[in-house]
């Protein structure tokens, strides 16, 4: 039988008259990987937030691997491991120094934390500037510093706001299999990302929130079908199926549809 | 076919950059925060213009009283006084201004005369620079009203002086800003900065000192360095002052000349600079990588240095200790703050020198200068000197504080560990103190140095309850090596004032009554009871602030996490 991993119950959250996140309902098995879409401003960020304990909800529940956040935010965050937007590192810290402290944050003992980290520094590539302040880092390194970080205490849930802006195509193809390896092995990966090849790819469900409210939730043959049946889109050769792009701007709309006439200053 | 945008005049350039500042400005306050930190900014403004009137007056003074007397050479040390602090005192209240770069608006169709003028005017708008220039008009006004024949050529020095000056403000600021684009080059200078302040307020201490004695060599000194002081700015402005006088017109128009080199010199090292600016000069801070990488395949990573157990990790939960040896390794890396540890002990270097051997004649009549008395008082100033650390614990944290609101750790343990950092780094300045003390004096007496270390215990967990609760409720994200923004939120500030100014007034009542009517035993006796009332203030305020930080977890990481 399968676990549910990330549960809410009508979260929502209000930042003044702006209702940023609307009576969301969520469910995310274990061992899902999960892409959560939205156009820009919709309330991905604000979600994750919320997700991770970084910020209060206004109203509703979440529940993460049958966990009540609100009441056991202590034993929550131990099994969760989270690359927020804009990082959260010390840059005043070299990695290896980083990711020892944070392991130790995150209960680890000292010996574990400083041989997961050695380990995690090699696998991402960063070992070769021991002695470079993390301040030095270009932002892929940093991106790649704070993804070894967030998976350094073997975490059951991973959020990753994100997570590949920046990181070469290297680095990306190790980081994808890392992940996927994960979630072969029970973890549970919940992404953001504006890169939609990147989300087909690896997603197995996603979830569209737009303006605040969950729009569509469900595997990608779900949506696809249901896209299919709701708005007859169909792919353009048969035999294609409709590309996580198409359903994505199917569900949200495109906004373009007066473009010919906007804008006729522009070369 | 598509119209592109039509040029427009400088001035309007000027015009809409202004009205950018204003509106910037406008939504800075927007916050009640925001606007409790301007009342708290009015305030200390209101002290300092106060300040910058009296020292106005005094030059008005100075100007009429050198020119009606005939004391002429007045007028160069008045000249010299206004050069130094119109390019000093910019850059030592730099981290007092909000920041702004200008540089940002080349990405617009700026012409480089609107760039240029945009670079001065927005060098005018520096209230230290305001307050040279405001010094300058006293100046000269002082001057005009003992000799109003000399109006005009007054008035043609003043202004010639004053662009002059400006010029010269922002090339030496454009060249700071370039120096100060690389991180290392930026700690280095901004230690090397603080140094020479230390050293100019030692100076002062060592005048008031030894000035007796110097001032013989001062007498003969004095006629050497004025010819050689003559060539630059100041000493030609008061150069042509005295010439007109003294009724010479062509020595005066001469002096105002050269001055009117200087200016266009610095004009055209301007020009320079700015031009290499408006070119699309990268300054970036990735333009210094440490060295070539080499592929890490080749190279397996060592385990860290961190992993070598400290004594912290025996004696301290995890997270705890996690965080004590973060927070020492910050304070490690932060040259201003190490450079912070040396005034203390120079100041009582300084004054156990004085207190050793007083100027003949002058006898003491506060206690303060009893030498037992100065051991406290050096401890005292060392927790007065940490205070923005004190009370600002995550100053320096950034994107960070995302990391230990999302970390399972009670944020009680966080601030633990933060504080027996911040405690370690006191007791080390403590010790240096006790240091010195014993080698430049006599080591201190056992019941004063239990007094001390009781009035330190007091002293400091005021201090760290205090700044738990200021740094969860009023923090302020401090840019680590730069010149700007290095100061806690204004209402901080002020806060931290009350805090240390009822506290050391506590502090020295209480040696004062054990001056007079008893031993230091009852000092001893009074700071080991306050220390008890406040270590169990200090526990509540700790158990609180895991609620707190909850509660304005939101706050905390708009404050943190926005770009600077």
């Amino acid at each position: 039988m399968t676990q549910t991993a990330i549960a809410t119950e009508f979260l929502t959250r209000r930042f003044g008259a702006l209702l940023a996140v609307d009576r969301i309902n969520l469910s995310v098995e274990a061992g899902q990987f999960f892409g959560f879409l939205g156009p820009n401003g919709a309330g991905k960020s604000t979600t994750i937030k919320m997700l991770t304990g970084l910020l209060a909800p206004t109203s509703g529940r979440i529940c993460l691997l049958g966990l009540d956040l609100e009441e056991q935010p202590i034993e929550v965050k131990r099994q969760i491991g989270v690359v927020p937007e804009g990082l959260a590192l010390f840059d005043r810290l070299t990695a290896s120094e980083y990711l020892n402290f944070v392991g130790r944050m995150y209960g680890l003992d000292r010996r574990t934390a400083a041989e997961r980290a050695a380990e995690l520094l090699n696998f991402m590539q960063l070992a070769d500037r021991p002695k470079s302040l993390i301040v030095d880092f270009s932002a892929g390194m940093k991106k790649k510093l704070a993804l070894a970080a967030a998976v350094i205490h073997g975490p059951k849930i991973l959020f990753l706001d994100e997570p590949f802006e920046g990181v070469d195509a290297i680095a990306a193809g190790s980081l994808k299999a890392m992940l996927h390896r994960m979630t072969d092995r029970g973890a549970t990966i919940f992404l953001t990302s504006h890169v939609l090849e990147i989300v087909e790819r690896l997603c197995s469900h996603v979830a569209i929130i737009h303006k605040g409210a969950l729009v569509a939730q469900g595997s990608l043959e779900e949506l696809r079908a249901g896209v299919e049946a709701r708005a007859e889109l169909h792919a353009a050769a048969p035999g294609e199926k409709l590309t996580l792009e198409q359903i994505f701007l199917s569900i949200v709309g495109t906004g373009a549809a007066r473009s010919d006439q906007e804008l006729s200053w522009l070369m | 076919m598509a119209d592109v945008a039509p040029s427009f005049g400088t001035l309007s350039q000027v015009a809409i950059i202004a009205r950018l500042r204003a509106r910037i400005f406008r939504n800075s306050i927007r916050t009640t925060s925001a606007r409790l930190d301007l009342v708290a900014f009015l305030l200390v403004g209101a002290l300092v213009a106060f300040l910058a009137l009296g020292i106005g007056m005094g030059m008005a003074f100075g100007a009429y009283f050198a020119l009606t007397t005939g004391k002429l050479a007045l007028l160069n040390f008045l000249f010299w006084g206004i050069f130094l602090a119109w390019h000093v005192l910019p850059i030592l209240f730099a981290s007092f201004t909000v920041g702004f770069d200008f540089r940002n608006l080349l990405r617009f169709p700026l012409r480089f005369l609107a760039f240029y003028l945009l670079s001065l005017a927005y060098s005018l708008f520096d209230p230290a620079l305001l307050s040279c220039l405001f010094w300058l008009i006293c100046l000269g006004a002082g001057a005009a009203f003992a000799r109003p024949d000399l109006f005009p050529a007054i008035l043609l020095v003043v202004m010639v002086f004053a662009a002059a000056n400006l010029l010269l403000g922002r090339l030496i600021s454009s060249w700071l800003e370039r120096l100060l684009a690389r991180r290392r080059a930026r700690e280095a200078l901004i230690a090397l900065f603080l140094l020479s302040m230390f050293s100019l307020q030692l100076f002062g201490v060592a005048g008031q000192r030894w000035g007796n004695e110097a001032g013989p060599l001062r007498v003969k000194l004095a006629p050497l360095l004025s010819p050689l002081l003559r060539p630059f700015p100041p000493g030609l402005a008061s150069s042509s002052i005295e010439q007109a006088a003294q009724g010479n017109a062509l020595p005066t128009l001469a002096p105002v000349a050269l001055l009117a080199a200087y200016g266009v010199l610095f004009a055209w090292l301007l020009r320079r600079r700015l031009l290499a600016q408006y070119r699309g000069e990268d300054l970036s801070e990735s333009l210094a990588p440490s060295r070539p990488s080499v592929p890490s395949a080749f190279r397996p990573a060592p385990v860290s240095s961190a992993s070598s157990a400290s004594f912290a990790s025996f004696i301290l939960p995890p997270p705890v200790a996690a965080m004590f040896e973060k927070e020492v390794r910050y304070i490690l890396r932060n040259s201003i703050l190490l450079l912070t540890m040396v005034a203390p002990v120079l100041f009582l270097i300084v004054l156990l020198s004085a207190g050793q051997s007083p100027r003949p004649g002058k006898r003491s009549v506060m206690p303060i200068t009893s030498s037992d008395f100065l051991f406290p008082g050096a401890v005292a100033y060392a927790v007065l000197i940490f205070t923005n650390l004190l009370h600002n614990c995550f100053g320096y944290a950034g994107y960070g504080i995302q990391l230990l609101l999302a970390a399972p750790v009670r944020f009680r343990d966080i601030l633990l560990g933060v504080n027996l950092a911040q405690t370690a780094l006191v007791l080390f300045e403590t010790a240096l103190i006790t240091l010195f003390y014993s080698f430049f004096f006599h080591p201190p007496a056992l019941l004063m140095l239990l007094a001390t270390l009781a009035m330190l215990c007091f002293l400091l967990l005021v201090n760290l309850s205090a700044g738990n609760l200021l740094s969860l409720y009023r923090p302020r994200r401090i840019e680590f090596g730069s010149m700007r923004r290095q100061q806690a939120s204004g209402l901080t500030v002020l806060i931290g004032l009350g805090i240390q100014l009822a506290s050391l007034l506590l502090i020295t009542l209480i040696f004062l009554a054990t001056y007079f009517f008893g031993g230091t035993w009852l000092a001893l006796l009074v700071f080991l009871v306050l220390a008890a009332a406040t270590a169990q203030l200090y526990r509540t305020v700790l158990d609180r602030c895991t609620r707190i930080a909850l509660d304005r977890r939101e706050f905390l990481t708009a404050e943190f996490c926005r770009s600077s």
